[in-house]
C-alpha cells in the first residue's frame, strides 16, 4: 500500500517535471513583459552557497539598506546545547531591508517603521519557497531610489504599478511598477527576509533539518532522519491530534516526516516544583528536582505560578526555530516583551492556498475576519484558496500558531504552486511565480502598519477610521498684524493621540516651514494662532498628527502623517490681506477724522464764501 | 513795440476770479497726487500737516502774492522789478521760467488725460484688458502723444487767446463747478461700491506712527504748495486784472480751501475705488504707492473695467481730469503771457510765443520714453522744476521781507477792499517760511542723493541731485546774468489798468 501510494507520487513528480511552462499560460503572469535587471539571477535554482554570495553582491551595492544576519549566531550553545549552527553546520541567514540599517545597531527596530518578516524554505526540499523569498528581496533592494522608469520600453512611466492588475488596460499585468512606491515602503518599513529557514534540508532536498534523529537513514528522500521545523515550535506544541480521526500530522515518531523534535526536559523557570494529583482531583505542589516543563506554551499559567508558558514542554529544539524565536524576540525596541514584527508569511509548497491560524484547532481564532480579508485582499492577485490552516490538516508545533498564539502576529502560510508544480516550480517558470506573489508581498508590507490597528481593535478589515483634520479656509483674511488663525475640526476624534496635532507653517514661499502646536478648543475643535510675520503676505501650512491607537494599544508610538500614502500633502496656502480695523474704535476714529477734516475745510469754505457773498451785497449797494 | 491802446482787461466778477483761482490751484495733482500722498503717508496722519500747511505756507502766499500782484499790477518779472527793485527782476524772470518749464510737461500730462478720456468711451477699454500694456503701447506712440499734446495746447491757446473776461473766466466759470460735479459724482459712484468703507479707513485713520516721520511732513508741505499754486506766480498775475476795489484776502483763503476741498473729494473717489475694486487690501495699498501715471491709467483704468458702470465713471473721472488739467494750464499760459505783454507784446504775440515754447520744449517729456514706457525727459523735468515752485516762493517771501513784512500787512494787505482782516498771525507764519523752505529743500537735496546713491553726482540721473544743481544753476546763472537786459526792456504803460503802483521806498 505504501509502495503503491509511493509509485503514484514518483509518477506525478515525473509528470509536473514534464510538464512544460504552459502550466502558467492561463495566468496572467505569462502576460508580462517586464524584465528586472536582477532577472539573470532567477534563471536556476538558488543553491544555499550561492544565496550566500548573492547576500555579499546586495550587501555590497546598497550598504544603506541591506544588511545580513547570522541568526544561529543568537544561539547561547550553553543554555540547553542547541549548537549556534545548524545541525550540518549551516547557518541560518536573514537579511533585513530598510533604510538606516548601516547606522542602527543590531536587531534595532525603529519604532516608527512597523515590521513584517518573510521566511521560506522550513521545508528544506520546498525550494519555490525561498525564491519567491528572495525574488522580493531583490526587488526591493535594486528598485529602492530608482527614478521613475518605463520598465516595458513603451513610452509611459509607471503606468501599471504592481498590484496584480491591468492598471493601464493593456492587457499586461503590473507591467510598469512605481519606483517611488518601493522607495517609500523600504524607508518607512522594516523587512526581514529570512530565504532559507532550514539550510540542512534545502542543501541535501530534504523536508526535515539536519538532526541525526534515526542514524543510519539520514540523508535520502523519504521519511528518515530528522526535525521537521515546522512542527517544532511551542505554542501548543504536541498537543492536538484531529478529533475526526484521531490524526495529527505532527508526530513524536523521530522516523516521521512530521516528527515534532524531542521534548524539552529542561526546567525553563528553574523553579524545579511540580504538581502532583496525590488523591482524586485534588493537587499539591512538591518540591522535585524533575520538575521541569509544567507550563506547556498555550496562553495558559498551567502551573498557576504567576507566569504563562514559562516552561515549555518541547519546541525550539533546533537552532533553525531557535534563530527564528530569538529574532522575533529581539526585535523589541522598547523592551516591553511584545515583539515588533506585526504581520509575517512563511512560503512552503505546494497547492494554491493561503493558510492562517489555527493549525491545531478548528476554532477560530479572535482575529478570524481580519485574517479572511488580508487573505482575500492577497488572494486577489493570484487566486489562492484562503482557508484556515486546520482545514488542510491539523498540525501542532507549526509556525503560524506560535507567531500568533505567542506573538500576536499576524501570520500566514502560502502553499506556493500548483499540482504540476510541486515542491519546485519550473526554473523557466520562477520569475513568473515570483511576480505572481509580489504584489500579496507588497500589499501586505504596506498595509502593516494598519494591520496592525485593526489586530489591536479586532476589525474585520482595514477600513479604519483615521482622525481626519477638516479645515475650511477663510475667504478673505484680513489682519493688521499679520496673525492669522487657523481652525480645524477633527473627525474620528477618539482616533488622535491628545495634543499632537501640529500646524506646520511659513510666510514667503522660500522661508523655513515652522512647527505649532494646535491647542484644543473643545472636544474635536483645535486651533494655532500664525504669529505676527514679516516676508510676506503668502502664508503656507499644513497639519500633522498622530493616531492614538497604536500607542495606548502597544506603546509603539507608530506616528501617522496625514499625507498622501508616497508624498506629502500640498500646504494649503493663503493670502493674509492687512486689516484695516474691523472694530467700533477703527469706524469711531474714521468718523471722528472725516468730521474733523470735512468740517474745517468746508465750514472755513462756506464760511468764506458767505463773507465774500455779503461783501458783494454790501459793495453793490454801496 | 508799445501797443498804443490796449483794451482794458478785467474780471467780469469777484466769482471770476475766484474761479479762475481756484481753477488754477485744482490740478491734477489734486486729483492723482494728492489720493497717492494721504495713502502713503499715513491717511490721517498725512491729512493733519496738509491742513495745516495750507494755513502756514500755500494761503499766506497767495496773499502776498495778490496783494503784490494788485499793487504792482505787473507779471511776474515787472511785479519783482517795481517791488523788489531791478536788481532782482530776474527772481520774477525765474518765476515765470519755473512755470513755463512745468508748462512743458503738464501739457503733456493733459495730452495723457485727453486720450484716456477718449480711451473710456472708445471701446478698447473692456474687462480683463491688459491697461499695463495700453499705457505703455501708448506712451510709446509718439504719434499719438503729440497729437494729444497739441491737442491740450491748442485748447489753452484758445482760452488765453479769448482774454481774460471772455476766455479765463468764462471757462472756468463753467469748468470749475462742471469738475466738482463729475467729481462728486465719482465719489459717490466709489462709496456705493462694496469695499469702499475700507478706502474711507485707510483714508482717513489717523495711522499715528507717520506723524514722527520727516517725509510725512515734506509730503504734506510740498504737496501743499504745488497743489494750490502758490509760488506760481499764478495769484501775481491774475490780480494784475483785479478791479481796484477788489479783495485779495478773502479770495485767497476761498482760493486754498476750495482747492483743498476739491482734493478731498477727488481722494475719496480715488481711494474708495481702488480699494472697493481691488481684490485686497494689499493690492489696493499696492496700487496706491505706484506711481502718478501708474494709478490713473494703468490701475485705476483697469478698476474702473471691474464694475457695470465703470467706463461710465472712467469717463467722467478723466473728465474731470481733463478739466483741472485745463483751468490749471490757462494760468499757465497766461503767467508767461502776461510777463511778455508787460513788455509790450500783443496778447497774440506773447500767446503765439509761449504756445510754440511749450509744444517745441514740451517735445521731450513727450517723445523721450525709456524701456518699459518710462518717460524719464518728462520724471526729469518734474524732479528738478517742481521744487522751483518752492525757490519762488521763498522770492515772494524774499520780497516781502523786504519791504517790511508787517509794514506790507499794514499797508498793502489790509485796504479798505479786503473782506478778511489779516492780523498779526500772517506776519509770524511769513517768519516761518524760511524754516520751512530750508527743511523742505534740505530734505529734497538729500533724497536725492541718497535714492540715487551710485548716481546721484550724475547729471543724466533724471532724479538725481546732480540734475536739479545743473538745472537751476545754469538758469539762475542765465537770469542774473540777464538782468540788466531785462531792466533795460520798458514796462509797458499801466494806465490802461486799474491800479496804483506802489513806489518801494529804499533800503
Ligand atoms: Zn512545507
Amino acid at each position: 500500500m505504501i509502495r503503491r501510494g509511493l509509485a503514484i507520487l514518483v509518477i506525478l513528480i515525473a509528470l509536473a517535471n514534464t510538464a512544460d511552462a504552459t502550466a502558467y499560460e492561463s495566468r496572467d503572469v505569462d502576460n508580462k513583459q517586464n524584465e528586472n535587471g536582477f532577472d539573470e539571477y532567477f534563471q536556476e535554482y538558488f543553491t544555499y552557497n550561492s544565496m550566500m554570495e548573492a547576500f555579499g553582491h546586495l550587501e555590497a551595492n546598497h550598504p544603506e539598506i541591506v544588511k545580513v544576519y547570522d541568526l544561529t549566531a543568537t544561539i547561547d550553545e550553553n543554555r540547553k546545547g542547541i549548537p549556534s549552527e545548524t545541525w550540518d553546520g549551516h547557518k541560518v541567514w536573514a537579511v533585513k531591508v530598510s533604510d538606516g540599517v548601516d547606522r542602527e545597531p543590531d536587531y534595532y527596530s525603529d519604532p516608527s517603521e512597523p515590521v513584517i518578516l518573510l521566511m521560506g524554505a522550513h521545508h528544506g526540499n520546498e525550494w519555490t519557497s525561498f525564491e519567491v523569498s528572495l525574488y522580493y528581496l531583490f526587488y526591493l533592494a535594486e528598485n529602492y531610489g530608482k527614478p521613475p522608469t518605463d520598465n516595458d520600453n513603451d513610452g509611459q512611466v509607471n503606468e501599471d504599478t504592481v498590484d496584480g492588475v491591468d492598471n493601464d488596460g493593456d492587457g499586461e499585468v503590473d507591467e510598469d511598477e512605481i519606483e517611488g512606491r518601493v522607495t517609500w515602503l523600504v524607508d518607512n518599513r522594516e523587512i526581514w527576509i529570512v530565504p532559507m529557514q532550514n539550510p540542512d534540508g534545502v542543501v541535501a532536498d530534504t523536508r526535515k533539518n539536519g538532526r541525526d534523529t534515526v542514524p543510519g537513514l539520514y540523508g535520502e528522500n523519504v521519511p528518515t532522519s530528522g526535525v521537521n521545523t515546522n512542527r517544532n515550535y511551542p505554542y501548543m506544541w504536541g498537543s492536538p491530534y484531529d478529533p475526526q480521526t484521531g490524526q495529527t500530522m505532527d508526530t513524536p515518531n523521530p522516523q516521521a516526516s512530521e516528527y515534532r523534535g524531542p521534548k524539552d526536559g529542561y526546567d525553563d523557570d528553574g523553579d524545579s516544583w511540580i504538581r502532583e494529583e496525590y488523591r482524586p482531583g485534588i493537587f499539591r505542589w512538591i518540591n522535585d528536582p524533575n520538575n521541569v516543563d509544567e507550563d506547556p506554551v498555550n496562553g495558559r499559567d498551567d502551573d498557576n505560578d504567576g507566569n504563562i508558558d514559562e516552561d515549555p514542554d518541547g519546541g525550539l529544539s533546533e537552532p533553525e526555530t531557535l534563530a527564528i524565536s530569538n529574532l522575533v524576540e529581539l526585535l523589541d525596541w522598547n523592551n516591553d516583551d511584545k515583539t515588533d514584527v506585526i504581520t509575517a508569511i512563511s512560503y512552503h509548497c505546494f497547492g494554491e492556498m493561503i493558510l492562517y491560524p489555527w493549525g491545531f484547532d478548528s476554532e477560530p481564532t479572535p482575529n478570524d475576519g481580519l485574517f479572511q480579508y488580508l487573505g482575500n485582499e492577497m488572494s486577489e492577485s493570484n487566486g489562492y484558496e484562503v482557508i484556515q490552516g486546520v482545514d488542510l490538516y491539523p498540525t501542532s508545533g507549526d509556525l503560524d500558531d506560535w507567531l500568533y498564539g505567542s506573538h500576536n502576529i499576524m501570520v500566514y502560510t502560502f502553499e506556493l504552486g500548483n499540482d504540476d508544480d510541486g515542491y519546485k516550480v519550473e526554473e523557466a517558470n520562477i520569475i513568473n511565480i515570483s511576480m505572481m506573489i509580489l504584489p500579496s508581498q507588497l500589499y501586505l508590507t504596506e498595509m502593516a502598519p494598519m494591520i496592525e490597528v485593526a489586530r489591536e481593535r479586532y476589525i474585520d478589515s482595514l477600513d479604519i477610521s483615521l482622525p481626519m483634520i477638516n479645515h475650511t479656509q477663510k475667504k478673505r483674511i484680513t489682519n493688521s498684524d499679520f496673525t492669522y488663525t487657523v481652525d480645524v475640526e477633527v473627525s474620528n476624534i477618539e482616533n488622535l493621540e491628545k495634543g499632537s496635532i501640529y500646524l506646520y507653517y511659513k510666510v514667503g514661499e522660500s522661508a523655513e516651514w515652522k512647527k505649532m502646536p494646535m491647542k484644543e478648543r473643545d472636544s474635536n475643535h483645535y486651533r494655532a494662532t500664525i504669529p505676527r510675520q514679516s516676508g510676506g503676505n503668502h502664508v503656507y501650512y499644513y497639519f500633522e498628527a498622530k493616531a492614538n491607537y497604536i500607542e495606548a494599544v502597544s506603546q509603539d508610538g507608530i506616528i501617522y502623517v496625514f499625507s498622501p500614502k508616497y508624498g506629502q500633502h500640498d500646504p494649503y496656502s493663503y493670502f493674509v490681506d492687512i486689516s484695516l480695523g474691523d472694530t467700533f474704535g477703527a469706524i469711531a476714529a474714521m468718523v471722528m477724522m472725516m468730521a474733523f477734516i470735512f468740517g474745517i475745510i468746508y465750514t472755513g469754505l462756506g464760511k468764506s464764501l458767505k463773507m465774500a457773498i455779503d461783501a458783494e451785497k454790501r459793495k453793490s449797494r454801496a | 513795440m508799445v501797443e498804443g491802446k490796449q483794451a482794458k482787461e478785467q474780471w467780469g466778477s469777484r466769482w471770476g476770479l475766484i474761479f479762475a483761482a481756484m481753477g488754477a490751484a485744482i490740478g491734477t495733482g489734486n486729483i492723482w497726487r494728492f489720493p497717492r500722498e494721504t495713502a502713503v503717508n499715513g491717511g490721517g496722519a498725512f491729512m493733519i500737516p496738509w491742513l495745516l500747511f495750507l494755513f502756514s505756507w500755500s494761503i499766506p502766499l497767495l496773499i502776498a502774492e495778490f496783494t503784490i500782484g494788485k499793487n504792482t499790477r505787473f507779471g511776474t518779472i515787472g511785479a519783482f522789478k517795481k517791488f523788489a527793485g531791478k536788481k532782482y527782476a530776474w527772481m520774477g524772470a525765474w518765476m515765470m521760467l519755473v512755470n513755463i518749464i512745468i508748462m512743458f510737461y503738464y501739457a503733456v500730462v493733459m495730452g495723457w488725460v485727453l486720450k484716456y478720456f477718449t480711451v473710456a468711451f472708445s471701446g478698447e477699454l473692456k474687462a480683463g484688458v491688459d491697461t499695463e500694456a495700453m499705457w505703455e503701447g501708448f506712451i510709446t506712440s509718439p504719434g499719438q502723444v503729440v497729437f494729444f499734446q497739441l491737442m491740450a495746447i491748442g485748447i489753452s491757446t484758445f482760452v488765453v487767446y479769448k482774454g481774460i473776461a471772455k476766455g479765463i473766466e468764462r471757462t472756468n466759470k463753467i469748468l470749475i463747478p462742471s469738475m466738482f460735479v463729475l467729481l462728486i459724482i465719482a465719489a459717490l459712484w466709489a462709496l456705493s461700491l462694496p469695499g469702499a468703507l475700507n478706502g474711507l479707513k485707510y483714508m482717513f485713520i489717523v495711522r499715528p506712527e507717520h506723524l514722527g516721520r520727516a517725509e510725512t511732513w515734506v509730503s504734506a508741505l510740498s504737496q501743499s504748495a504745488f497743489s494750490t499754486s502758490a509760488g506760481f506766480g499764478m495769484a501775481i498775475t491774475y490780480a494784475v486784472y483785479m478791479r481796484r476795489k477788489e479783495d485779495t484776502t478773502l479770495n485767497a483763503v476761498i482760493a486754498g480751501l476750495g482747492n483743498n476741498a476739491a482734493s478731498l473729494i477727488a481722494g475719496i473717489a480715488v481711494i474708495c475705488t481702488v480699494f472697493a475694486l481691488s481684490s485686497t487690501n494689499v493690492e489696493a495699498i499696492g496700487v496706491m504707492k505706484s506711481g502718478n501715471e501708474g494709478l490713473a491709467f494703468i490701475h485705476l483704468t483697469r478698476l474702473f473695467t471691474m464694475m457695470p458702470g465703470g467706463l461710465v465713471i472712467a469717463g467722467v473721472f478723466f473728465l474731470a481730469m481733463a478739466f483741472a488739467a485745463i483751468t490749471s494750464m490757462i494760468s499757465g499760459f497766461e503767467i508767461t503771457v502776461r510777463n511778455f505783454m508787460d513788455h509790450g507784446w500783443s496778447r497774440n504775440k506773447s500767446l503765439t510765443v509761449t504756445s510754440s515754447c511749450i509744444f517745441i520744449f514740451g517735445l521731450p517729456s513727450a517723445l523721450i520714453v525709456l524701456e518699459g514706457g518710462i518717460p524719464a525727459a518728462f520724471k526729469n523735468q518734474d524732479h528738478v522744476w517742481s521744487f522751483g515752485l518752492i525757490v519762488s516762493g521763498m522770492f515772494v517771501f524774499f520780497a516781502v521781507l523786504k519791504y517790511g513784512i508787517d509794514h506790507f500787512r499794514e499797508t498793502l494787505v489790509n485796504t479798505e477792499w479786503n473782506d478778511l482782516y489779516i492780523g498779526k498771525w500772517w506776519v509770524y507764519i511769513m517768519y516761518l517760511f524760511p524754516l520751512q523752505f530750508g527743511f523742505l529743500m534740505l530734505w529734497f537735496f538729500s533724497q536725492s542723493i541718497s535714492l540715487h546713491p551710485d548716481s546721484w553726482w550724475n547729471p543724466l540721473e533724471p532724479e538725481g541731485f546732480a540734475t536739479i544743481v545743473l538745472q537751476w544753476g545754469v538758469a539762475l546763472a542765465i537770469l542774473i546774468r540777464l538782468n540788466d537786459w531785462i531792466n533795460e526792456k520798458p514796462l509797458a504803460e499801466s494806465d490802461s489798468r486799474d491800479g496804483e503802483i506802489v513806489e518801494v521806498e529804499p533800503e
